[in-house]
C-alpha cells in the first residue's frame, strides 16, 4: 500500500475509495459476523461457504467478515445489503440458500429472520429487531460493519478523519479542550474525566510521554473491549493518536489480556497496516507527529488492570499495585518513570467522533453529568445476551426488558449486577433508575467496565455474592493485609452461611469486615471487593437471614440447606434420583414408595436437578425438640436415633440440633408424643424457645398431718418394721421441721436402716438394730420439740415390744408376711381350679398356665418369681384361695 | 524458540529506545516466558535457567515474576487443555455443573492433568463469549451453551477422542 505523506494524500485516498464503491450503500453485500462468539458457532466456515457459493454461482456480492455485531447468543449472525435483512443462527449449510435466494432473488429466508416467539411476525430488517432498535452506537459505530483487518474499510467509512481535522486545523491544546468540554468520562471504571487526565499528563515536564490503552478487561462477564479490539482496531489507534497529539506523547502501549488471542492478532494487523500507510511512525501525514504503538500481552492477573499494577506488569515485574502519588500522569509515575496517560479502550474509541463532530454533538446524548453512550455486556438470565450500546440515562428496565427481551423462561427478575466483581447488585426496586456514573454510585454499585449480569429467582443471592468475593479473593495480589486476609475471612463466613453452618452475628461480622477492607486496602481491588457482599446484604438481607436462621435457600442453589423430600404423589418411580444419588439416600419403603432417608442425605441436590417431574421438593428444615413436660424417659428415642443426636442431660433429654438429621425416626417411636417439631426460623426468631404454657391444676390445701394421725396410719400395718417405717416416712414428709439435729439427721438414718431391714438387703445386720435403738433414745433425750420426742418414743416402743420380729427381718423373714421382698406368692395346685382369673388380672404377665374347661391334661398354673412384683392382686381375685403367701427363706432353716 | 538467539532489542521493540539495558531485559521477561511456554507447553527449570543466563537476571527474579501470573505453568500439561469458564455469566448459567461432570468423568480435579497427559482441566474467568454461556474451551476452541446432559456428554466425548 502507498504511504500517505500528507493530509491531502489521505483525502485523495478516501475519494478514490468512494469512487471505487468500497462499502457503497447500494451494493449487494453480506456482513458475516466473525467475532469470537460467532466463530465458536462456525461462522468462519460459513463465510468460506459463502465465498465459494458466490463464486460458483457467479454472483456479484461482497462478503465481509466483521467483528462482533452484538447479538452473540444467536450467532452466527449476518446482515445483508442493500435491503438490510438480518439473519441469525445461520448454519454453514445454509450458505447456498442465502446466495441463491436472498442475493439473487432478493427474497428473505423466513426461518433465518429474527422473531421473538414462534407466534410473532418476524423482523425483516435489522432496524426492526428489538435488540438493536433502542441502541445508539458511538463506540461500536464500526463494529460489525467493516472488515477489521482492512484499513481501507476504515478509511472509507470516514476513519482517520478526526486525525485529519486535528492535524490540519487544531492545535494540541484545542484537541485537549474539546475532549475536556465533551466531559468524556473514563469508561474503565471510576469515570474520571479523560480531558482532565490528559491535561495532567500534558503538563508533566518530561520530554518523553506514553499513551497506554487498558485492554486488560479481567472483569468476568464483560467483553466490550475485546469486541472493539477485534472488530474495530483502527478506531482505537486513531483515539490513541489523538491523545498522543494532545499530550505530546511518542509511544503507545496497548495492554491486552492474554485470553484474547484474536484481539492481539487483529491489533497487530492494524498496527502493521497503519505503519505501512504512514498513519503511525515518524512524521505522520507530514505534520511532524511521531507516534508508535506496541502491544503488551498480559499473563493472566486481574489486578493488572489496576493502573499502577499495569505499569509494574509492563516493566516486567510482578503485578503489584503501588501507592500513589506519583500518579501515572506525573513524573516518575508511569512505566520506567515516564508520565503516561492511561485510559480504557472504549474511552479512546469515543475520542475520534468527539473531535470530528465536536463536543457539542457529544453532549447532546446521555445525561448532564455523564454524556455519551456506554457499552454494556448484557449477560446472565436475559433472553438476548450480547453487547449493547445505549445512551447514558436509559433505565435498567429498558435495557433488560426491551433490549434484552426479558428474563429467560419468563421467570421473576431478582437483581442485576453491574460493574463486575467490584460492583454491586441492584434489586428490582431500582429498575427504573436512569443509569449513569453517579446514579449507580448512589445505589451502591458502580458502572465499572460495563458488565451487566442479570439474575433471576433461580440465582441465590448469597451464592452470587460468594462467587464475586471468591473471584476477588483469588485475584488479590497479596500485597496488603486487609485485602489478602480480610477477603479470605469474609469468604469463610459466606462459605459457612451457604453450607448451613451460619450463626447469628455473621451478617454483622461481614459488614464490619467489609467496611474495614474498603477503607484500608491499597488499591481499587481491595477497596471494592466487599461491594457485592455489602450491597446484597443491604438489599437482600432477609435472604441472608433465611440461610442462617432457617437453613433454607429459596433459590435451591446452596447445598446442605433445606430438607429434601420426595413427593410420592408426583413420583412415578423412574429411579433417576436413585441412580444419581451419591449417598444412596433414596430408598424404597415397605409400601413400595420411594423416600429419602434424611440420615444419609447430604443435601447435594443432585436428585432435585435430575427429577423430570419435580417430585423432589426442598423445604425449610424443621427443628425437632423434646417437650420436657411429656417426656417420661423411656429412652425409646435414644435407642432409635442413628446419629446419637439425643443427649441425656441433668434436666432431661435433649436433641442436639447440630447432629440431628431430621429423619423423624424418634418422632414415630415416642409414645408420649413428647417430640415435637417446628420451623426452625420461627423458634429462633423469638430469641429463645418460647416457654411452654402449662396450666397447673389448683391443688387442695391439706392441713398439716398431726402425730396422732401418723400413729394411726402406722398402726394399721401389721409388721412392726413396717409400722416404724410408715411412721418415720410420714413424719419426714410432714411435720418434721429439720431445725435440730437428732431429729433431722436421726429420722433420715433410721429410715434408711428400716428400709434395709424391710427389704432384706444383703447388708442388713444386727448393727442396724442397735443403731435404731440408739437413734430412738437420742431423739427422746435431746429433740427440741415434742414431735421429735414422740417419734423417738414410737420407734423405741416398737423395737422393745417386738425385738424378735425385727431380728427375723435381718435373716430375711417377715413373720407377718407384709414386707414384700421377703415373701413369695405360690399357687397351691391342690386348690387351683384353673379358672384363669389370676392370669387375666396380673398386669405383669407373671402367671403362666392355661385356663381350661376341663382340668384334665392342662399345664398347671405357676407364678414366675422373677416377673412377679408381689402386688397381691391375684390373691384377691382367686375364688378358691389357692394363692398362698410364703416366706422366701424357710424359717426352719434359720432356726437351725 | 531458541533462547540464546533471542534478541533483547528486537523483542522490546521501539520503546527500547528510551530504556536502559537493564530495563529492556526486565521488560521482555514476561514476553520471553510466554514464548518459551508456547514452544514447550510449560516452563521447565532448564529453560528458566537458560533464560536467566541469557538475560543476566537471577533465577529468583524470573521465578518471582513467573509465579505471580496465573498463566505460567511449572509442570507439563496435557495434550488437550480444557478450560471451563467460571466467569460471572457462565456461572449464573450453570458452568459449575459442567466442571463437576468433567471432574467426575476424568477423575481429576480442576488444575490437574490426567496421568497419561491426555488432558488438563482448568477454569478461567470469562473467555469473552458470555453470550454463549456456559462456555468451555478445548485447546482454545470454544464450545458454547453446554446446557443439559446430552450436550455435556457430547463435550466429554469430544474431549476423550483424539
Ligand atoms: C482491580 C482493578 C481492575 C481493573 N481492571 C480494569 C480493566 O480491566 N479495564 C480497564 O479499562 N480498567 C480497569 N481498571 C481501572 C483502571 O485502573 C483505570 O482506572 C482505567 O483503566 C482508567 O481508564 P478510564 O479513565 O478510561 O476509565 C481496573 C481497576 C482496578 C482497581
Ligand atoms: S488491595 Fe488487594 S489487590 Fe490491591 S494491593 Fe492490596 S492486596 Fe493487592
Ligand atoms: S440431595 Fe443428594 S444426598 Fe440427598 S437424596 Fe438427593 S441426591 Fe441423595
Ligand atoms: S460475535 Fe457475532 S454477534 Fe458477537
Ligand atoms: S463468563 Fe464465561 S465467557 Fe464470559
Amino acid at each position: 500500500m502507498k504511504k500517505l505523506t500528507s493530509i491531502d494524500d489521505l483525502i485523495a485516498l478516501r475519494k478514490q475509495l468512494s469512487s471505487e464503491g468500497v462499502l457503497a450503500p447500494n451494493k449487494k453485500r453480506i456482513r458475516v459476523c466473525c467475532g469470537t462468539a460467532c466463530r465458536a458457532n462456525k461462522s468462519l466456515k460459513l463465510a468460506d461457504k459463502l465465498y465459494s457459493e458466490a463464486k460458483s454461482n457467479d454472483t456479484d456480492v461482497e462478503i465481509i467478515t466483521t467483528g462482533c455485531q452484538g447479538l452473540c447468543q444467536l450467532g452466527p449472525v449476518m446482515t445483508i445489503q442493500p435491503k438490510g435483512y438480518f439473519y441469525h443462527k445461520v448454519k454453514p449449510e445454509r450458505a447456498g440458500d442465502v446466495i441463491s435466494c436472498t442475493i439473487k432473488d432478493e427474497k428473505p429466508l423466513w426461518d433465518l429472520l429474527f422473531r421473538r416467539s414462534i407466534g410473532e411476525k418476524p423482523a425483516y430488517f435489522i432496524r426492526d429487531v428489538p435488540f438493536y432498535r433502542k441502541q445508539q452506537r458511538i463506540a461500536l459505530r464500526n463494529n460489525g460493519r467493516i472488515d477489521p483487518t482492512n484499513i481501507l474499510h476504515y478509511i472509507a467509512t470516514g476513519g482517520y478523519r478526526a486525525l485529519e481535522k486535528a492535524l490540519s486545523t487544531m492545535t494540541a491544546q484545542q484537541v485537549l479542550e474539546e475532549v475536556k468540554k465533551a466531559n468524556l468520562r473514563g469508561r474503565g471504571g471510576a469515570g474520571f474525566p479523560a480531558g482532565v487526565k490528559w491535561e495532567h499528563t500534558r503538563k508533566a515536564p518530561d520530554p518523553v510521554k506514553l499513551v497506554i490503552a487498558n485492554g486488560d478487561e479481567g472483569d468476568p462477564g464483560a467483553f466490550m473491549d475485546r469486541s472493539i479490539m477485534e472488530g474495530d482496531p483502527h478506531s482505537l489507534l486513531e483515539g490513541m493518536l489523538l491523545c498522543a497529539y494532545a499530550i505530546g506523547a511518542q509511544q503507545g502501549i496497548i495492554y491486552v489480556r492474554h485470553e484474547y488471542p484474536l484481539a492481539v492478532k487483529h491489533l497487530q494487523i492494524a498496527i502493521k497496516q497503519a505503519e505501512d500507510s504512514g498513519l503511525l511512525g515518524k512524521n505522520i501525514l507530514g505534520k511532524g507527529l511521531d507516534f508508535r504503538v506496541q502491544i503488551k500481552e498480559g499473563a493472566g492477573a486481574f489486578v493488572c488492570g489496576e493502573a499502577t499494577a499495569l505499569v509494574a506488569s509492563i516493566e516486567g515485574e510482578r503485578g503489584f499495585p503501588n501507592p500513589r502519588p506519583p500518579r501515572l500522569s506525573e513524573h516518575g509515575g508511569g512505566p520506567w518513570g515516564y508520565p503516561a496517560n492511561l485510559n480504557n479502550i472504549e474511552t479512546y474509541v469515543c475520542v475520534p467522533t468527539i473531535i470530528e463532530k465536536g463536543a457539542g454533538w457529544f453532549l447532546k446524548t446521555g445525561t448532564a453529568t455523564s454524556p455519551g453512550t456506554k457499552v454494556f455486556a448484557l449477560t446472565g438470565k436475559v433472553k438476548n445476551t450480547g453487547l449493547v450500546e445505549v445512551p447514558m440515562g436509559m433505565t435498567l428496565r429498558e435495557i433488560i426488558f426491551d433490549i434484552g427481551g426479558g428474563i429467560i423462561g419468563n421467570k421473576k427478575f431478582k437483581a442485576v449486577q453491574t460493574g463486575g466483581p467490584s460492583g454491586g447488585c441492584i434489586p428490582e426496586q431500582h429498575l427504573d433508575l436512569p443509569i449513569d456514573f453517579d446514579s449507580l454510585a448512589k445505589v451502591g454499585s458502580i458502572m465499572g467496565s460495563g458488565g451487566m449480569v442479570v439474575m433471576d429467582e433461580d440465582n441465590c443471592i448469597v451464592d452470587v455474592a460468594k462467587f464475586f468475593l471468591s473471584f476477588c479473593q483469588a485475584e488479590s495480589c497479596g500485597k496488603c493485609y486487609p485485602c489478602r486476609v480480610g477477603t479470605y475471612q469474609m469468604l469463610q463466613i459466606l462459605e459457612k452461611i451457604t453450607s448451613g453452618q451460619g450463626e447469628e452475628g455473621d451478617i454483622e461480622r461481614l459488614e464490619t469486615l467489609g467496611r474495614y477492607i474498603k477503607s484500608s486496602s491499597l488499591c481499587g481491588l481491595g477497596k471494592s471487593a466487599p461491594n457485592p457482599v455489602l450491597t446484597t446484604i443491604k438489599y437482600f438481607r432477609e435472604e441472608y437471614e433465611e440461610h442462617i436462621r432457617d437453613k433454607y435457600c429459596r433459590a435451591f442453589v446452596c447445598q446442605g440447606l433445606g430438607q429434601i423430600s420426595l413427593n410420592t404423589d408426583i413420583c412415578y418411580q423412574c429411579k433417576r434420583c436413585m441412580d444419581i444419588c451419591p449417598y444412596e439416600a433414596i430408598r424404597e419403603s415397605e409400601e413400595g414408595l420411594f423416600y429419602i432417608d434424611q440420615v444419609f442425605c447430604q443435601r447435594c441436590k443432585a436428585c432435585f436437578s435430575v427429577c423430570p417431574l419435580g417430585a423432589i421438593e426442598i423445604k425449610e428444615q424443621p427443628v425437632l425438640f423434646i417437650d420436657k413436660e411429656l417426656c417420661y424417659f423411656c429412652r425409646n428415642c435414644i435407642n432409635i436415633c442413628r446419629v446419637d443426636a439425643i443427649k441425656e442431660t441433668s434436666t432431661g433429654f435433649m436433641i442436639d440440633s447440630t447432629l440431628c438429621k431430621r429423619c423423624g425416626d424418634c418422632f414415630k417411636v415416642c409414645l408420649m408424643g413428647a417430640i415435637k417439631y417446628e420451623k426452625e426460623g420461627k423458634l429462633l426468631r423469638k430469641g429463645i424457645v418460647a416457654p411452654l404454657e402449662v396450666t397447673v391444676e389448683k391443688e387442695e390445701i391439706i392441713g398439716e398431718i398431726t402425730i396422732d394421725e401418723i400413729r394411726m396410719d402406722a398402726e394399721e400395718k401389721t409388721c412392726s418394721v413396717q409400722k416404724a417405717l410408715t411412721f418415720l416416712e410420714e413424719f419426714i414428709a410432714g411435720p418434721m421441721c429439720g431445725r435440730c439435729y437428732p431429729c433431722s439427721l436421726g429420722t433420715e438414718e433410721a429410715k434408711i436402716r428400716l428400709i434395709r431391714l424391710s427389704q432384706h438387703l444383703d447388708y442388713a445386720t444386727e448393727s442396724d438394730l442397735q443403731a435404731l435403738k440408739r437413734i430412738a433414745s437420742f431423739m427422746i433425750e435431746s429433740s427440741y420439740c415434742k414431735k421429735g420426742r414422740d417419734t423417738g418414743r414410737f420407734l423405741a416402743e416398737k423395737i422393745e415390744s417386738a425385738e424378735e420380729e425385727f431380728r427375723l427381718h435381718i435373716s430375711g423373714i417377715c413373720p407377718k408376711r407384709e414386707c414384700i421382698s421377703s415373701i413369695e406368692y405360690v399357687v397351691n395346685p391342690d386348690l387351683c381350679v384353673a379358672c384363669g382369673a389370676c392370669v387375666k388380672r396380673c398386669k405383669y404377665d407373671a402367671i403362666k398356665g392355661e385356663a381350661a374347661e376341663s382340668a384334665a391334661g392342662v399345664l398347671p398354673f405357676e407364678i414366675k418369681q422373677k416377673v412377679c412384683v408381689r402386688c397381691g392382686e391375684c390373691v384377691n381375685v382367686c375364688p378358691t384361695g389357692a394363692i398362698e403367701v410364703i416366706s422366701r427363706i424357710k424359717e426352719e432353716l434359720i432356726n437351725k | 524458540m531458541q533462547i540464546e538467539k533471542m534478541q533483547v532489542d528486537e523483542q522490546i521493540g521501539e520503546i527500547g529506545r528510551i530504556l536502559t539495558d537493564q530495563e529492556k531485559k526486565k521488560g521482555i521477561v514476561i514476553h520471553a516466558l510466554q514464548q518459551i511456554q508456547a514452544d514447550i507447553g510449560y516452563l521447565p527449570e532448564d529453560a528458566v535457567r537458560e533464560l536467566s543466563r541469557h538475560l543476566n537476571l537471577s533465577m529468583s527474579e524470573i521465578y518471582s515474576v513467573a509465579s505471580f501470573y496465573k498463566m505460567f505453568y511449572f509442570n507439563p500439561r496435557g495434550k488437550k487443555i480444557v478450560k471451563v469458564c467460571l466467569g460471572t455469566a457462565c456461572y449464573v448459567r450453570g458452568s459449575k455443573k459442567v466442571l463437576d461432570s468433567l471432574e467426575n468423568a476424568f477423575d481429576i480435579k480442576s488444575g490437574e492433568t490426567t496421568e497419561d497427559l491426555a488432558m488438563t482441566l482448568e477454569t478461567v474467568g470469562c473467555v469473552g463469549c458470555c453470550g454463549l454461556a456456559p462456555v468451555t474451551t478445548i485447546n482454545d476452541e470454544v464450545a458454547g451453551e453446554i446446557i443439559g446432559s446430552r450436550k455435556l456428554e457430547g463435550l466429554i466425548r469430544s474431549v476423550r477422542e483424539d
